[in-house]
């Protein structure tokens, strides 16, 4: 297939391949910084970057896999520099308190409300800590150990900070929402 | 087993659990409710969040072009029409200066004009002489400035991270940081004393200054001492007492009347020096006096329309004007570049005078004046404007082959840095902060750090780098500009480099502004490599390896 040949290829190639997957780089950054402005420059540093390092490119891996992680890195690079503390991400204290039983309720009604602007708000405005790794699970589908890589924190550590991250997305809906879920 | 936590199902459900667990799981949700239900609602929540993330996609994220940028770029008719706007501007200026009756400040001499080659040299020269003689001065304040900044900074970053880390709260936290900034002050205030005020600014007559004294207000004035340098800068600037270290004044009137233990300093349109000075005297004025009765004990130099000198001059005066007018004492030469020069009678010059001026009739010498040593008079004849002749536009030629040749050779090495773009205005604007930063910042920095034997190779180091950066700054600027006028698929990087050049080089040679165009254009290229530079730096440091 022309990608494959492509991969080593020309910067015309290049550039075309990594069209082919700008959605996927623009999607991922937007989700990860909470901005989709910042997502279109991040895609840009994405671009330059996948293309200076294209010879490392590893030919047995895929193309998508390969430059949705150096949106990662770089999206996580970002939200570093943002911060003063360089681990962000970090094994906190305040994430080792003893995990209890929860009600599941209000992402699911949101669902059958057709509300998911909502959700996506509130999942904009979680922190860096919390977002990253939610949308690395379960939009960029990556497994705990892959986020723990990125992120630089142990597999459970990850488990923790989604389990958070889904934990205060129920509490910041659920005030707008009712028992049977309709908005109040 | 006991009920699963929420955890553990959110694990189970993402497909994280290890085999043991996982089984244990299975068998506990197909033999209670609760749990099974909860898995349920996970799930159904993880699509959820999944859904909600992915179904953006359709609606944001279309439209968006990772190569949009060249869209945003002023197509050829604006730059044309930005051109001729300048044009314009530039021509209703000129007629306006010369219809105010201020065409004499188009008729300074090129050597006065600081976009000009010669302006250029002088400039330099005088700048040499100046850090040469005071150069101990500058660098003394220079680390103090640099000590007091590092202080600052670590102080501040302390505050930051405590406030961060030990979570202070309430008036413990507000307590702590004014504590830290109280030891913040006491440290800056033995160094530096810093005065503001929106009218006028008094130091009385019996109050002493300890140290240095930046002194900022409408109207200044110093009745009192200063045991260091004295920086101040207002409207008027009046100073009555003594400063005994450096005098360094901004203002539109400036009177020194005092006395002044170390240099004068001075810019300003109206200024005038009655006091003693012991040190030199350099004054950037319209009108510059030095009136009987003062005394500068070391040189005099001055840049201004009318320079006119009754007092005593320890050691030489040279002047850069229209006109200089000398009615005092001299003890060494004299030197006069300029239209005319007046040595009225009662001077005394003990060495001897040289004049520049465009006429020997302009230089009148009073017999009543004593000159001890030889008089010369230069007669510097104008050169004809540079456009019609030949040579200028050979060297124009040569100088856009020279720079096209090292960019393309640039390049051809260096692809990546073909990549800077500068396509908005707040990217124009951070890369021409970033550039002015960087021009002034290094100079200084390879003069701190040069002053050690181990710092010294670093030293030269980053001002070769600095010089060649200074010297690609446009021709990097030339692909983008290029880029913007030819775009991306014309005759690739040597096209839009071309392109690029010959408009920078028509530019930078506009008259009148041409010169602040180089300046601009140059601080701004520089300020897009440094950018570029650092991103690349990153970039290469946090992409890991065989990613």
């Amino acid at each position: 297939m022309a990608v494959a040949a492509a991969r080593m290829g020309p910067d015309e190639d290049f550039a075309e391949l990594f069209e082919a997957h700008r959605v996927r780089v623009i999607g991922l950054c937007r989700r990860l910084l909470g901005s989709g402005e910042q997502a279109e420059d991040a895609a840009h540093e994405v671009f330059l970057r996948a293309h200076r390092r294209r010879q490392d490119f590893d030919r047995s891996r895929s193309f998508s896999s390969w430059v949705l992680t150096i949106a990662t890195n770089y999206c996580v690079d970002v939200l570093r520099r943002r911060s003063t503390e360089a681990r962000i991400f970090g094994t906190d204290a305040a994430e080792q308190v003893a995990v209890t039983p929860g009600e599941v309720g209000p992402l699911g009604i949101l669902l059958l409300h057709e509300r998911q602007q909502e959700l996506r708000d509130a999942i904009h405005s979680l922190p860096h800590k919390y977002r990253v790794p939610l949308v690395l699970s379960v939009y960029h589908d990556q497994t705990y150990d892959e986020i723990g890589r990125a992120l630089g924190v142990p597999r459970s550590h990850v488990a923790l900070l989604i389990f958070r991250a889904r934990q205060q997305l129920r509490r910041s809906l659920s005030p707008t929402l009712d028992t049977d879920g309709r908005r109040q | 087993m006991t009920c699963c936590d929420e955890l553990t199902l959110m694990m189970y459900s993402d497909g994280e659990l290890d085999e043991g667990r996982r089984r244990e799981v299975v068998v506990h949700v197909g033999q209670c409710g609760r749990c099974a239900s909860l898995l349920a609602a996970l799930e159904i929540e993880a699509r959820v969040v999944a859904m909600a993330l992915r179904g953006e996609d359709a609606t944001a994220v279309v439209g968006i072009d990772l190569q949009p940028r060249r869209d945003h770029l002023p197509p050829v008719g604006r730059v044309a029409a930005a051109g001729a706007l300048v044009a314009l501007v530039t021509a209703a200026l000129r007629f306006l200066v010369e219809s105010a009756g201020l065409s004499p400040l188009a008729a300074l001499p090129d050597w006065m004009n600081p976009f000009r080659d010669e302006g250029r040299s002088n400039l330099f020269f005088n700048a040499a002489v100046y850090l040469v003689r005071e150069g101990e001065a500058i660098m003394s304040s220079v680390i103090t400035f640099a000590g007091l900044s590092a202080t600052a900074v670590l102080v501040l970053s302390f505050i930051s991270t405590a406030a961060k880390h030990v979570h202070v709260r309430g008036r413990s936290g507000v307590a702590c940081m004014v504590l830290l900034g109280m030891l913040l002050g006491v440290g800056t205030a033995d160094a530096l004393e810093v005065r503001r005020s929106e009218g006028s600014l008094t130091i009385p007559s019996g109050e002493t200054v300890d140290d240095t004294l930046i002194a900022l207000a409408e109207t200044v004035q110093v009745d009192g001492n200063v045991t260091g340098d004295l920086i101040a800068l207002g409207r008027r600037v009046r100073v009555r007492g003594m400063v005994r270290g450096n005098l360094i004044t901004a203002a539109r009137d400036v009177e020194i009347d005092g006395a002044v233990e170390g240099s004068i300093l001075q810019f300003g349109q109206t200024l005038v020096t009655r006091g003693q000075t012991s040190g030199n005297l350099y004054a950037f004025g319209q009108t510059i006096t030095v009136p009987s009765g003062a005394r500068v004990g070391g040189n005099a130099t001055t840049f201004s329309e009318t320079t006119t000198i009754e007092g005593a001059v320890g050691h030489d005066v040279t002047s850069f004007g229209r006109e200089l007018d000398l009615g005092g004492m001299v003890s060494r030469r004299v030197n006069a570049y300029g239209e005319r020069v007046d040595i009225r009678a009662g001077a005394r010059i003990d060495g001897g005078l040289t004049a520049h001026v465009p006429d020997r009739e302009n230089v009148r010498v009073d017999p009543g004046a004593t000159i001890g040593g030889v008089t010369r008079i230069e007669v510097s004849e104008r050169a004809p404007s540079r456009f019609v002749t030949v040579r200028y536009y050979v060297r124009q030629v040569i100088r856009l082959a020279a720079a096209f040749l090292t960019g393309w050779i640039f390049f051809r090495l260096v692809p990546g840095a073909a990549a800077i773009r500068l396509d908005s205005g707040g990217a124009l604007l951070t890369a021409l902060g970033a550039g002015a930063i960087a021009a002034c910042a290094t100079p200084i920095l390879a003069i701190v750090i040069g002053i050690t034997i181990v710092g010294l190779p670093l030293a030269v180091f980053a001002l070769v780098l600095w010089a060649i950066l200074l010297y690609l700054a446009k021709i990097l600027l030339a692909v983008s500009v290029g880029r913007a006028i030819v775009g991306s698929s014309g005759a690739g990087i040597a096209g839009a480099l071309m392109v690029g050049l010959v408009l920078i080089i028509v530019a930078v040679n506009v008259p009148y502004v041409g010169g602040l165009v180089n300046v601009l254009l140059t601080v701004t290229g520089l300020g897009a490599a440094v950018i570029e530079g650092t991103r690349w730096y990153r970039g290469s440091g946090s992409v890991p390896a065989g990613v």
